[in-house]
């Protein structure tokens, strides 16, 4: 009965700065792995470097514009308000994951646009990128998690107070980052000849696929044991976003999109290789949307 | 005594028991925060003298100028039924102004903040950016909103602008059943400290660990432990 | 120490003030929270009137200021102190007002205590007790809102198009009098009679019905008969200078009925009135039945207050709530000491009479009070008062005192007045003057004066008989209470000495609410609780109007003037048939002159707007040619009244002028041809007495916020004042203008503003009895009447100016009784002392209109029927109406909250109320549509509510939704259209749907048998799921 006050925009919040970390990360291992020295594999790396930060602002900018001060100073003509976000800013709150959040974000993007700036100035000479994509990895794993930090740290949430979302949350974040990076190599026309794409993402959703049915498990048995109706069910929005979009549509599908090409030994056809991506980023989409939801349901 | 929770858990409209079933008697948080030797203001509903009249809605909206439909307080009103026979159910709810609140920690500005010299739990309103953390981490259902014409969080301060100058809060001057008594609770003279230590109080969902600064006198230990929402449905119209 | 004893300690404490006093003070002293601070933290907050320093000081805020006024957020007109903005002329907010005695419970602030020092005492800086606070309720709260309300009418409107269409022009005060007085073609519709010429004509109204009087009788003035002395300025008009019968009010469709029938217990009379309320502070046992002390009636703040320190602080005090709804009061926290019993609506004089019946044959009665036939036998056993239970009756149908009691005179022992009694030793018959006993039971002859036999019995005996008339089951079923738990009641009432009480007001209101009320009067007969501590107070609510003659003198006469004779009977015939013409034309033709034509009604004059237009609508005796309506709504609020009237008041060829008065448009004067814009509650002027309270009081106050209202061309606010004043000179009646009244000196004053009428007569309640003192410069000044001295100090001598305006400095003036009982009993102030009736003499000498024979002098039980004695449940079966219908007050709202945005913000909408079992017969649950069927041929279409807190057989709506007026839909004015407001416009309103009576003839309503007021529950409906 509580009101909804994370709606759609905290959702893409939590999952363009997932996805943008996703890419940060792949696209930094690639910088620290040989790979590299491949041409498509650099520019899959810069690309995706650069997709990767523009997802980590648009998401920032996302949880901005959620900020009811920041609608009051739209709907009011109230400049003040409008840029009452700046008090983010003006302090560091190290009890309040929000402000843990700000000031990791704000590292994120500053960090994210050096490791941009890193390939044009030594374009190159990828090894002049190798630091920015080390501390993009570790960023990219702090930024991934702590979207689930956020809010894991309602305590007396149900729902969000689950440990294993942080994990949830970090493989998603892993696959949509794959997914981005596999539009750009699509993109860039890169085959994915020995299935070594398909199999590594497969093993991915195939992880976070059981890690996704745990959690829904114990949010039945959590449901239970506190007397309310399955906040997951399948007759609840949140439930049926979670199952139809984030297990059917994100998991399920992808998985076996992957599975049939492997097993067919066929070399993915361009179209399908972004269905998939696609697919993957709804799913990680509505997996965040139907957590939100579902936390706050009762 | 089944019977009651189930009536209640019927009509509530979305309350749920909660985790932690937890008897945990006023007391004992009283003694801790007794102990700090400060001055903690604090609330008393007394359930036996409130018949829902809800003057404390109405006053506490005219005073702070929230808009009709956005309350500090709100009474929870439906049937319960107690041994075969039917009876009112009447819980006024409101922020506690908790002692650890869960509110203030999370607030990424320090808009929020629990007064060293009162006890009450402000927001600031010039800090706050409405990220609605705070809403997120209090565990008492709705008693934290946005105020639609500030654009910013809102909750009950215990009327901080009539109690920091000598006056009652507006719900308890205009309470018809004589209910809430607001005071002191580390005046042992106060009428509220008298209170606590005559009855029994209980605060509601002592297993969220706020240590609350409302307390009730008569509410059963299910009904604490009964997460109620100032956004249930207004369905007892009587 | 236990929780309770403290608690009764605590309390005991407050009232003696300063003994809780906590050592550290809350004032500001201890905080250093700075405006600023506070601008930050409560940004939407108001700033406090005033505010408490260091040294407890108080610091007004020069923005504001403060001033005592009246709540008319329903009709409890509970005191108010408000907060008032000096720069909007805002009320910003308001309070109770701490001296009177409905806004508190125990004793309210003395007269004495100076205005600051209340607030001190309010104040958390006092550390005071919180318990003596002075509360205004959920509506009363939220009323400041009404005064900007978009649909509030402040200027003067004139109709355009058809009456009903709710489009208006906005026209100056002077056209519109100068239209309402003159008439002419004022619509285009033809020519209107203006007042002025309906005045002048002394024809016969109507000349079949000579009896009713002149053409000026066909004025209509229907008015609120809740606003104290602003109605009694209306009465000036209506009855002593203008001279028509022709004035209705709410009183009998709220439920004057029930008062009418607890005094029919009370005073050997039928027009007397009486609603005695719980002792709540020494009561050992009460039962409420039809009201729910704090939710609605007898003051809601004080019964509210009272109730819930009776039940937590006293172990020794149980409640009954009989009601066919569970209300909120009935809390879980309070099982062992309250409880709600489910009726079946309308059985409530079954459930009186097997209570009854066990208690007098289990002789559970309290036999020396019931005794004793005289005062003098009361002293002697140590009873306050005595009743006539051992009075004779005369049975023998051929006697002329037939039904009558026996007199002395007739024994030829004394004078009619005397009654004679069966003394109880010797077994004589005795004069009832008699100092002894007498005999409780005796049914025999006895030798008259001239040696004839007459065959006699006593009241006693004849009530004993009457409660037997049914058995216990037929009673038990009637009321779907099982007869064990009748047998409980009545021990339970029957264990506590007098200190128990039954408590009504207007929910039994099905056709025999007065015999209802008659028969709970002889329950509390039964054990002597009349007057005794911890039994019924009879005192409540009482004011100067009803107990001094405030408008003669000390002062001021106010009422002398040249009144005008008020010729024939009023049209809604509330009067004695036989002195009809009528009734003398059928006699004179040696017609059966019973059944009357119309129903006829001979107890008390029944004012009721509701059966006036009924009259109206009847063209019976004749069509009205004009109406004035102020401030009442009869066609929302008047069960039943909609349908049967609405068509002859739209048509202006059945009545030419309509003009109301009102703050509002309602469902009534809708229909109007002019409104004149009048005030609302802070911004009138106020006298009245308080519901509720035990002493004597009124609240008094003038206006305190600027009035909204357009001007008159003399630059004089308009208002319902002004106007009568207006036409009244423009008529050139008596009473207004010039000459209207004399001080005592017989020095003439003038009434030309409601100031002139007003000041005069604040200046005679402030002069009677014990005269005010003068109050200091600073009482007046922060209660803001300085604002208001100008207008007194130009009408009074200086030394009348003091007292007056210390009244006014305490919003009032209310008497205090510091001692409340004097031994076992109220002391003599808060006594009624009065010979309570077993048997009612009077009312059995009141005919019926339709049979032509005799009431009984005894309570009655029977079932429900119409006017023509056929019963209801023949013209509508229990198969196709299996339910009872029955309504009641919501708690939050009144007629007319609706208007108030914190309060439709607070429910969107009422509903169908059933048990959930009767729901489940017709398949529905909560949160289905379904409609209620009433025989009328209406229903009522709305969202059920189905679960445990409805008796079975039962149908509940309650009132104050469903609204077509107050801005639940458009009205255009000058060509704008002020577009409805939805909120206004949910839920569902019971009355226009409720049934009228058959069995009368054309239009109609359905009535209380006994008093013909208007009824509304235990009504036959059905129900259908849509
Ligand atoms: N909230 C509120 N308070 C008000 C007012 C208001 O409009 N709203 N108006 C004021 C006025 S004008 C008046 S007259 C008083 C009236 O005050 P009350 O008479 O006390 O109020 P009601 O709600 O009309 O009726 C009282 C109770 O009677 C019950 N009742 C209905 N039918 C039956 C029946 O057949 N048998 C029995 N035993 N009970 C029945 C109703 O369910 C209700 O609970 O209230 C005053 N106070
Ligand atoms: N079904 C059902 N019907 C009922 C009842 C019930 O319980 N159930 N209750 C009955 C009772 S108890 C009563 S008393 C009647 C009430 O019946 P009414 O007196 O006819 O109804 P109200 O609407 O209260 O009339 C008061 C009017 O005064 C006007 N008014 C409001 N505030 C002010 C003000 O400040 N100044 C001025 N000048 N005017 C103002 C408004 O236009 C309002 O409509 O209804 C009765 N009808
Ligand atoms: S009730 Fe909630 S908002 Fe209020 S202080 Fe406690 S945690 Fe904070
Ligand atoms: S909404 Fe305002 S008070 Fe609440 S956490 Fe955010 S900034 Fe702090
Ligand atoms: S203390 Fe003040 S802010 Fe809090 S509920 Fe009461 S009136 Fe509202
Ligand atoms: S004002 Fe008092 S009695 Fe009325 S609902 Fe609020 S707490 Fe209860
Ligand atoms: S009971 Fe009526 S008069 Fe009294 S405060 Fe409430 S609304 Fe006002
Ligand atoms: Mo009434």
């Amino acid at each position: 009965m509580n009101e909804v006050h994370w709606g759609l925009l905290v959702a893409a919040y939590l999952f363009l700065a997932g996805a943008g970390a996703g890419a940060l990360f792949i696209s930094g291992s690639l910088v620290l792995s040989n790979k590299i020295e491949d041409k498509h594999h650099l520019d899959t790396a810069k690309i995706s470097t650069i997709l990767g930060t523009l997802l980590l602002i648009i998401g920032t900018g996302m949880i901005v514009f959620d900020l009811t001060s920041f609608q009051y100073g739209i709907a009011h003509g109230d400049m003040s308000k409008f840029f009452r976000f700046y008090r983010l800013f003006m302090t560091f709150e190290p009890s309040s994951m929000m402000s843990i959040g700000t000031w990791l974000l704000t590292l994120a993007i500053i960090f994210a646009l050096l490791f941009c700036l890193s390939f044009r100035v030594k374009a190159n000479q990828p090894g002049y990128s190798r630091p920015f994509a080390m501390i993009n990895v570790i960023l990219a794993i702090c930024v991934a998690s702590y979207t689930a930090l956020l809010i894991g740290d309602i305590s007396h949430n149900l729902v969000w107070s689950n440990s294993i979302l942080v994990v949830i949350f970090l493989l998603s974040a892993l696959s949509c980052g794959a997914a981005v990076v596999l539009m750009v190599k699509t993109r860039l026309k890169i085959t994915d000849t020995n299935h070594s794409f398909a199999k590594s993402d497969s093993a991915l959703l195939a992880l976070e696929l059981l890690t996704v049915c745990v959690f829904a498990y114990s949010i039945r048995n959590i449901s239970i044991f506190n007397g309310v109706d399955n906040l997951l069910s399948i007759s609840s929005d949140a439930g049926a976003i979670w199952w139809l979009g984030a297990v059917l549509i994100g998991l399920i599908m992808p998985l076996l999109l992957n599975v049939t090409s492997i097993i067919g030994k066929t070399v993915a056809s361009h179209s399908k290789e972004y269905l998939l991506a696609v697919l993957i980023l709804i799913g990680a989409f509505c997996l965040r949307y139907s957590v939100l939801l579902a936390g706050q349901y009762y | 005594m089944l019977d009651r929770r189930r009536a209640l858990k019927l009509l509530a409209g979305g309350a749920i028991a909660t985790t932690g079933v937890m008897f945990i008697p006023a007391g004992s948080a009283i003694a801790a925060i007794r102990q700090q030797g400060k001055k903690r203001l604090a609330m008393v509903i007394d359930l036996s003298r409130c018949n829902g009249c809800k003057a404390c809605v109405v006053s506490c909206g005219m005073e702070n100028g929230t808009k009709p439909d956005e309350h500090r307080t709100q009474v929870i009103q439906t049937s319960a039924e107690i041994g075969n026979k039917q009876y009112a159910f009447n819980l006024p709810i409101m922020c506690n102004n908790c002692e650890t609140p869960s509110c203030v920690s999370v607030c990424p500005t320090g808009a929020t903040f629990k007064r060293e010299e009162d006890g009450i739990v402000v927001v600031d309103s010039t800090l706050c950016i409405g990220c609605n953390y705070c809403i997120q981490a209090c565990p008492y259902g709705g008693v934290r909103f946005t105020n639609s014409t500030t654009g910013t969080v809102d909750k009950c301060n215990f009327c901080i602008q009539r109690t920091s100058r000598g006056l009652l809060p507006a719900c308890v001057e205009t309470c018809t059943g004589g209910a809430r008594v607001f005071g002191d609770i580390n005046d042992v003279n106060s009428e509220i400290s008298k209170l606590l230590s005559q009855s029994n109080p209980m605060v509601l969902q002592a297993s969220k660990q706020t240590s609350p600064n409302v307390f009730y006198i008569g509410l059963t230990q299910e009904e604490s432990n009964t997460a109620f929402s100032i956004h249930s449905p207004q369905l007892w119209q009587r | 120490m236990d929780r309770r004893n403290f608690l009764k300690a605590g309390s005991v404490a407050a009232v003696m003030t300063a003994g809780t006093a906590s050592t550290q003070v809350m004032s500001s002293a201890n905080s250093k929270t700075s405006d600023a601070d506070i601008n930050r933290y409560a940004p939407t907050s108001l700033t406090p009137e005033y505010r408490f320093d260091a040294d407890n000081k108080m610091i007004e805020n020069q923005d504001q200021r403060f001033a005592f006024s009246k709540c008319y957020g329903c009709f409890n007109v509970c005191g108010a102190r408000l907060s008032i903005d000096n720069k909007t002329d805002k009320v910003l907010r308001a309070v109770g007002n701490p001296y009177t005695l409905t806004n508190n419970a125990g004793q309210p602030m003395t007269m004495e205590t100076s205005p600051k020092d209340a607030m001190f005492q309010l104040s958390a800086a006092s550390g005071l007790s919180q318990s003596n606070r002075a509360t205004l309720c959920g509506r009363g709260n939220a009323v400041p809102d009404a005064f900007d309300d978009k649909h509030r009418i402040t200027s003067c409107m004139k109709r355009v198009g058809n009456r009903g269409e709710n489009r208006w022009q906005t026209i100056s005060y002077e056209q519109l009098l100068q239209e309402v007085v003159d008439g002419g073609d004022l619509f285009g519709e033809g020519h209107v009679e203006g007042l002025k010429a309906i005045h002048a004509n002394p024809a016969l109204a109507n000349p079949a019905y000579p009896d009713f009087g002149p053409v000026k009788n066909q004025l209509l003035v229907s008015t609120s008969s809740e606003q104290g002395a602003r109605a009694d300025f209306m009465h000036r008009f209506v009855s002593d200078a203008w001279g028509t019968p022709n004035i209705g009010t709410k009183d009998s469709y709220c439920g004057h009925q029930q008062v009418a029938g607890c005094a029919l217990g009370c005073f050997d009379a039928v027009d007397e009135m009486a609603l005695p309320q719980v002792d709540y502070e020494e009561s050992k046992f009460a039962i409420f039945i039809g009201t729910n002390p704090g939710t609605s009636g007898n003051g809601l703040n004080v019964g509210s207050r009272r109730l819930s320190k009776a039940r937590s602080d006293r172990t020794d005090f149980k409640y009954v709530v009989i009601d066919p709804i569970l209300r909120s009061l009935t809390s879980e926290t309070d099982t062992t000491n309250g409880e709600w019993l489910p009726i079946k609506s309308g059985g409530d004089t079954a459930l009186m009479f097997a209570m009854l019946q066990y208690i007098i044959n289990h002789e559970r009665y309290r036999r020396p009070y019931l005794e004793a036939p005289s005062q003098a036998s009361a002293d002697a056993v140590g009873e306050m008062n005595y009743t006539n239970a051992t009075y004779l009756v005369v049975k023998d149908k051929t006697h002329p005192l037939y039904n009558q009691f026996l007199t002395a005179e007739a024994c030829g022992l004394g004078d009619a007045e005397v009654k004679m009694v069966i003394d109880k030793q010797t077994g004589q018959l005795v004069t009832g003057d008699s100092e002894q006993a007498a005999q409780l039971f005796y049914k025999e002859s006895v030798t008259l004066g001239d040696g004839s036999q007459v065959q006699v019995e006593t009241a006693f005996s004849l009530l004993k008989q009457r409660v037997n008339s049914h058995s216990m089951q037929d009673l038990s079923k009637r009321c779907e209470i099982p007869v064990a738990k009748i047998e409980e009641l009545a021990k339970e009432f029957t264990s506590h000495g007098r200190s128990v009480s039954i408590e009504t007001n207007t929910g039994c209101n099905a056709t025999d609410g007065g015999q209802f009320a008659f028969a709970m009067i002889m329950l509390a007969t039964m054990v002597g609780a009349h007057n005794a501590k911890g039994g019924m107070m009879h005192m409540g609510g009482v004011g100067y109007a009803s107990m001094y003659d405030i408008y003669d003198g000390p002062l001021y006469n106010l009422m002398d003037f040249e009144h005008t004779e008020v010729v024939g009977f009023n049209a809604e015939r509330s009067g004695d048939y036989e002195q009809s013409h009528e009734y003398q034309q059928k006699v004179a033709q040696g017609l059966n002159p019973y059944p009357a034509n119309e129903a006829w009604n001979n107890t008390f004059v029944q004012d009721n707007s509701g059966e006036l237009l009924v009259a109206h609508a009847n063209k019976n005796p004749f069509n009205f040619k004009a109406w004035i309506t102020w401030s009442t709504n009869p066609i929302y609020g008047c069960s039943g009244l909609q349908d049967q009237v609405e068509d002859s008041i739209k048509d202006p060829k059945q009545l030419g002028l309509i003009i109301a008065l009102d703050p509002y448009i309602n469902e009534t004067n809708v229909f109007a041809d002019y409104i004149v814009p009048d005030t609302l509650q802070y911004e009138a002027w106020a006298n009245s007495r308080m519901w509720g309270s035990e002493y004597i009081g009124d609240v008094a106050c003038v206006p305190v916020v600027e009035s909204r209202t357009a001007k008159t061309a003399n630059g004089d606010h308009v208002n319902m004042e002004q106007f009568i004043i207006d036409v009244s000179k423009a008529i050139g009646l008596k009473g207004f203008g010039d000459n209207a009244f004399k001080d005592l000196q017989g020095k003439p004053h003038s009434l030309n503003s409601p100031a002139d009428f007003y000041v005069p007569l604040f200046a005679n309640i402030a002069h009677t009895g014990t005269v005010l003192p003068t109050p200091t410069e600073e009482d007046i000044k922060f209660t803001s009447v300085d604002r208001a001295l100008p207008m007194f100090e130009a009408r009074l001598k200086p030394q009348e100016l003091g007292p007056t305006a210390y009244m006014l400095t305490r919003g009032g003036r209310f008497e205090r009784v510091d001692e409340r009982y004097e031994g076992e009993f109220f002391n003599a102030a808060m006594r009624m002392d009065t010979q309570f009736q077993i048997y009612n003499e009077s009312l059995a000498r009141v005919k019926d209109s339709f049979t032509g024979e005799c009431n009984d002098g005894l309570p009655v039980y029977d079932v429900d029927r119409f006017w023509d004695g056929s019963a209801v449940r023949e013209h509508w079966n229990e198969k196709d109406y299996p339910f009872n219908f029955s309504t009641f007050k919501l708690h939050l709202r009144s007629p007319y909250s609706v208007s108030l945005p914190r309060i439709t913000a607070l429910g969107d909408t009422n509903y169908i109320q059933l048990h959930q079992d009767d729901a489940a017969k017709y398949n529905l649950k909560s949160g289905d549509k379904a409609q209620v069927l009433s025989p009328k041929g209406k229903y009522l279409e709305g969202i059920v509510q189905a679960d445990k807190t409805v008796a079975l057989g039962t149908i509940v709506v309650g009132m104050g939704y469903g609204h077509t007026a107050f801005g639940a839909s458009a009205v255009e004015v000058d060509g704008t259209v002020r577009p409805g407001i939805k909120e206004r416009g949910t839920g569902i309103c019971p009355n226009a749907f409720n049934v009228v009576d058959p069995t009368r003839k054309g239009a109609s309503l359905y009535r209380d048998r006994t008093f013909g007021s208007t009824a509304r529950h235990g009504v036959p409906v059905g129900i259908k799921k849509v």
